[in-house]
């Protein structure tokens, strides 16, 4: 009898023990300060958006400090470019979600969406707790928080600090030899950019196979560029007017000349006929035959002594027939949707600790310079400089144990921070030369704004519809695929109808009311 | 027919067995002596229920607004507005223009491989004939990537064997993929070059089954070969040859998708975009799940209403499916 | 019996052989064409030098294909959900087929016309994906094998080879001696149907080992990608292979790149069809006649 009870106890317990485990919340395993941040390892998977000169992650020198002291292994879910847009697509509307995103380019309205719906949890209260770097941030510059406080109060999504100049403003290069070589001044108007180009191709200064006037990745990156040339400035087709309504550039008839004049371009063979169907290692590899090169030119051009750079100027903004004033995009020092957890993350406080790392110095200089000794060094004037290893640029090999390099990482990139950096001469003139030529005319389109759950969908509605369609239509009007002349008014018709008033509705709601709020 | 019940044999004639098949009586003893037969098919049975039919339920969500939060239950209806906005969109006539097509391009060179097949058939049997059965299946080993992957490289406009051809005799170097005009052709063609000697098997069957006491009386009437071919066989596959059609006909909106989407760029789209490839895009690119389900939905039953009609008709020749 | 001076059909017979010799050479030479630019140098494919036999003979191609780890594993797992996957659907078809072709079977029709009627009309993509994504089996092998488990084609056409070739009074005759359904099924009907078996086999087989959109909607770690993920970044995104990205400076990797994406790519085509080109010839007699009898059922 009596063995039979306790044998029944003990199975009781048995059974309910794992009740009990599993009831040991996530919090015994967690440390609220010091290192390491958790006692047993746990490990959460991660989802980024990674650049093709980044090596895997795993081997990166940044996680493999960062999973040391911390005590947390990571398990990547990584893409590149459009891969990547999709694959965070489909874990977000498929419920298919990682634990954390990081580097995770969440739009705004990704941010207020999923956070809304409970697929990314809110972050203040884990802020308030775990988060000294972050927090003391944010109450230095109150405007951080405003800015990525989604409408119903909560933050969704923790930004990154950019004040790097380059970061600023859209830029594009010269071929500075090439210019050298013909004489001639920078470009101030978009009359003498044709002249420019028409130069390079007929007289070859670089004395190249094949010149390629000017190029891009993509049309985006073209856009991106040159557009503000015209007098548009806009972010992804918004902008507000002088009178404070929100229109959309791609029915403006700035556009269109836009359109027309790369559309000259193209059929003169001045801009990459290759531009609508090139790889992006396609692109990348013409590097030396550019003339106007609309990445870093040591991305494209692959120069190991990062001098060469000074060969390359900045290409300045132009005025244009549409467009007496030197126009250029604005971008927010606040680079919103780098950082969120998800509601599968069964470890949120120890999360949040190891993403408030990034926001402290050390952190930033970690994930943005890499590995002291093997990327980057301090000098006797307190500097740093960037290494390069064998056969490698300096961007190559920084790439290799910092994401920050073609990553949009949470970081904390101060002016003072890029102040310091020695032995690189080259990029501090740089520095000035934006100061000096872009800068000034830079204009900011649209300001960062959250919108409602209404606005959302009706912006879901209609957003890939208009970007498909404009898109297509605008590879067709530079191509030549399309008469610019004879298809436009169609075109802005069906734009139209493809729901642009409410489109452009929900944009104005959200505007005013953030006007309102200033 | 021998029935063994409870250890005594029972004589059941067919009729009688074709009737206890009919479910309306509700037979308790063929269910006994039968549940092993249904263990049989139970992994079938599941792997439509859950893989097709549980699915169906999904379908609802084309009429929702749905949101991953709230789950198929949850989400709110919405009624028909993702066809409305479907049927009202500016790429609605495109895609269904597209789709209709290359389908139509396929199906009218669909007499290829019925052709082939009687070519074949009046081969002597031997060694060249079997070779040359053996050889002109082998593209259908070729997966569809392979397939695309060599259609890419043979159309290279810098480097590829057809232009290098073509510039021979000083034509211009084409881009074919990128080039709107000519995705269909390459798309229907290729195919071609693929099936035609697959697809010709099934003729082939039939055509074994022709009688030849048929060949041999026309022969002593002094037919020739065509017109033995022209009056037996193609008569004799006639039914084979429609029911083919038809089956095709059932798949006119979704073809080949697979293909389409490798052979898919953005330069080409104006022809290469078809409905199911747009479903893709619209569904797992751009997470517009309920909008895509509802153009999938669409697309489906367009599919059978074809299919219906099609069957209908070929019902007066004789032949149908069902 | 007339005599011609011209028979008709011995040109009718000369013109057809020569029409097939025609079609044979058609369906010949890009095949031929990609074995030998597979070991070609990629310039003499690329100037249009090369156009049937090898020039500039080079094994270079197979190398890297054999160095690349990527690849290895794309093959190796290939492999693996063909063999897995074949199995499962033998498994789940043969005796599905069998059953259905018992006419004695209660309720056939419904069955089978409710299976018949998926070739029709299903779920569509999105929900099957999320079906599979509710199941817990995306991004596992299962998600690769699981979901195409059966085809209502197969089943037809085995169904109708077990209706021709295993009379309905065979197994009421072992039943008489006590055997049940299950038993005969394995013990009898199975190694009667050796042809039938190879050609679904065969059928199966080819599914999986060509299959790429499974894999691409389904599996996001690259460790278990097949074969055909990995050509379709190559022969088609012409995407180059991270791997050697690494080892050198980007520009000079993309040209050293751009020249041994030429020569792999043939090589790559060959070393994921080959495999299939090989041993279908041997399994064809067995086809042709499972065919046949679909066919005729039809």
């Amino acid at each position: 009898m009596k063995k039979r009870k306790l044998f029944s106890l003990v199975m009781t317990v048995v059974l309910c023990a794992p009740m009990f485990i599993g009831a040991l919340p996530a919090l015994a395993n967690f440390n609220e300060t010091g290192y390491p941040i958790v006692d047993e390892p746990i490990t959460l998977e991660m989802m980024a958006r990674r650049s093709p000169i980044q090596p895997v992650w795993d081997d990166m020198g940044f996680f493999q400090e960062m999973e040391k002291l911390p005590n947390i292994q990571f398990k990547f879910r990584t893409a590149a470019g459009t891969d990547y847009t999709q694959a965070k697509q489909l874990a977000l509307a498929s419920m298919d979600l990682p634990d954390l995103f990081y580097g995770g380019e969440l739009t705004a309205n990704e941010e207020a969406d999923f956070g809304a719906q409970g697929i990314l949890i809110p972050l203040e209260g884990l802020i308030d707790k775990y988060a000294p770097n972050f927090k003391k941030l944010i109450e230095e510059n109150p405007e951080i928080k405003a800015s990525i406080t989604a409408p119903d109060g909560h933050i969704y999504a923790l930004p990154g600090i950019d004040q790097n100049i380059t970061s600023k403003t859209p830029i594009m290069w010269l071929n500075g030899k090439w210019l050298e070589a013909l004489g001639a001044d920078k470009p101030q108007t978009m009359d003498e950019f044709y002249e420019l180009l028409k130069a390079f191709k007929e007289k070859n200064p670089g004395n190249v196979e094949e010149v390629i006037p000017l190029t891009a990745a993509n049309a985006a990156e073209l856009r991106l560029g040159l557009l503000a040339n015209f007098g548009l400035v806009q972010q992804d087709g918004i902008y507000v007017d002088d009178n404070g309504k929100v229109q959309l550039a791609w029915t403006q008839p700035e556009f269109k000349e836009y359109l027309k004049y790369m559309n000259r371009l193209y059929d003169e063979q001045l801009l990459d006929n290759q531009m609508f169907s090139h790889t992006w290692e396609q692109f990348v590899a013409k590097g030396k035959q550019v003339g106007v090169l609309s990445t870093w030119p040591i991305v494209m051009v692959g120069f190991h002594d990062v001098t060469e750079a000074m060969h390359y100027p900045v290409l300045p903004p132009m005025t244009s027939a549409t467009n007496p004033q030197k126009l250029t995009v604005e971008m927010s020092e606040i680079k919103r949707g780098r950082a969120a957890i998800t509601s599968k993350n069964k470890y949120p406080e120890a999360t949040m600790r190891w993403i408030d790392y990034a926001y402290s110095e050390e952190g930033t200089i970690l994930a943005r310079l890499g590995i002291e000794g093997k990327t980057f060094v301090w000098n006797e004037d307190g500097q740093w400089v960037l290494l390069a290893d064998e056969g490698l640029s300096t961007t190559q090999t920084n790439a290799k144990h910092a994401p920050g390099v073609g990553t949009n990482v949470p970081m904390v990139l101060t002016r003072e921070f890029f102040e310091k950096e020695g032995g690189n001469p080259t990029i501090l003139a740089i520095y000035e030369w934006i100061l000096e030529d872009l800068i000034p005319y830079a204009k900011l389109p649209f300001p960062l704004v959250y919108f409602t759950e209404d606005e959302i969908d009706v912006i879901n509605m209609y957003k890939m519809d208009i970007d498909t369609f404009f898109q297509q239509m605008e590879a067709k009007f530079i191509t030549g695929a399309e008469s610019i002349d004879g298809g436009w008014d169609k075109y802005v018709k069906t734009l139209k109808g493809i729901g642009l008033d409410d489109y452009l509705e929900a944009h104005q709601s959200a505007y005013n009311r953030w006007a309102k709020a200033q | 027919m021998l029935i063994k019940l409870k250890g005594v044999d029972y004589k059941v004639s067919d009729q009688t067995m074709a009737r206890a098949v009919k479910p309306k009586r509700f037979n308790w003893r063929r269910i006994k002596i039968n549940w092993q037969l249904y263990l049989l098919l139970a992994p079938a049975i599941i792997y439509f229920a859950v893989f097709k039919y549980y699915p169906l339920y999904g379908l609802q969500i084309a009429f929702k607004n749905f949101k991953a939060s709230q789950g198929i239950w949850g989400s709110q209806w919405v009624g028909l507005r993702h066809f409305t906005r479907f049927f009202n969109s500016y790429y609605f006539w495109d895609l269904i223009r597209n789709t209709i097509l290359i389908n139509l391009y396929g199906l009218v060179l669909f007499p290829l491989s019925v052709i082939v097949a009687l070519s074949l058939n009046e081969l002597r049997d031997g060694p060249f004939k079997k070779a040359a059965q053996t050889i002109t299946y082998a593209p259908h080993f070729i997966s569809t990537v392979v397939l695309v992957g060599m259609i890419i490289a043979f159309l290279d406009p810098s480097k590829g064997i057809v232009n290098n051809f073509l510039g021979m005799f000083g034509i211009a170097p084409i881009s074919f993929m990128t080039e709107p005009r000519w995705f269909k052709s390459i798309y229907v063609w290729s195919g071609q070059w693929q099936n035609l000697g697959w697809n010709a098997i099934i003729y082939l069957a039939a055509l074994a089954g022709v009688d030849p006491q048929l060949h041999e009386s026309a022969k002593i009437d002094g037919a020739t070969r065509l017109q033995r071919i022209w009056h037996i066989n193609i008569p004799s596959i006639l039914p084979t040859i429609v029911i083919l059609l038809i089956l095709s006909m059932g798949s006119m909106l979704s073809i080949g998708f697979e293909k389409i989407l490798l052979m898919q760029n953005p330069l080409n789209l104006d022809s290469s975009q078809v409905i199911q490839t747009y479903v893709y895009e619209a569904g797992l690119l751009h997470g517009q799940y309920a909008y895509s389900t509802a153009i999938g939905l669409f697309n489906s039953v367009a599919n059978l209403i074809i299919l219906l009609f099609f069957n209908r008709i070929a019902r007066r020749t004789g032949t149908s499916l069902w | 019996m007339k005599t011609r001076l011209i028979d008709p059909d011995k040109i009718f017979d000369v013109l057809n052989k020569v029409f097939i010799v025609f079609l044979v050479l058609i369906v010949l030479y890009p095949l031929i064409y990609i074995v030998s630019a597979s070991v070609s140098e990629p310039y003499f494919v690329n100037s249009g030098q090369m156009w049937l036999l090898p020039k500039g003979f080079t094994l270079e191609g197979y190398r890297r294909i054999f160095q690349s780890k990527e690849l290895v594993i794309g093959y190796r797992n290939t492999i693996m959900y063909t063999l897995l996957g074949t199995f499962i659907n033998l498994a789940v078809t043969l005796p599905a087929a069998y059953a259905l072709s018992r006419t004695n079977l209660v309720g056939r029709n419904i069955i089978m016309g409710l299976f018949v009627f998926t070739m029709f009309f299903d779920g569509g993509l999105i929900p099957t994906y999320m079906l599979v994504r509710d199941l817990g089996l995306i991004n596992t092998i299962w998600s690769m094998v699981l979901p195409a488990a059966a085809s209502i084609w197969n089943i037809i056409v085995t169904m109708t080879f077990f209706r021709m070739n295993i009379p309905q009074g065979l197994e009421e005759a072992a039943e008489i001696d006590g055997a049940s359904h299950i038993r005969i099924f394995f013990q009898l009907i199975l190694p009667l149907s050796a042809p039938i078996i190879a050609v679904m086999a065969l059928f199966y087989g080819v599914g999986h080992w060509n299959q790429y959109f499974g894999a691409l909607i389904y599996l996001q770690d690259r460790a278990l990608w097949p074969l055909q993920l990995f050509l379709r970044e190559i022969l088609i995104q012409q995407k180059m292979m991270t791997e050697l990205m690494q080892q050198r400076g980007v520009v000079e990797a993309l040209q050293e790149h751009a020249r041994i994406a030429d020569i792999i790519k043939y090589a790559v085509m060959i070393v994921s069809s080959a495999p299939l080109l090989i041993v279908y010839p041997f399994l064809q007699r067995f086809f042709v006649k499972g065919i046949m009898i679909g066919s005729i059922k039809e």
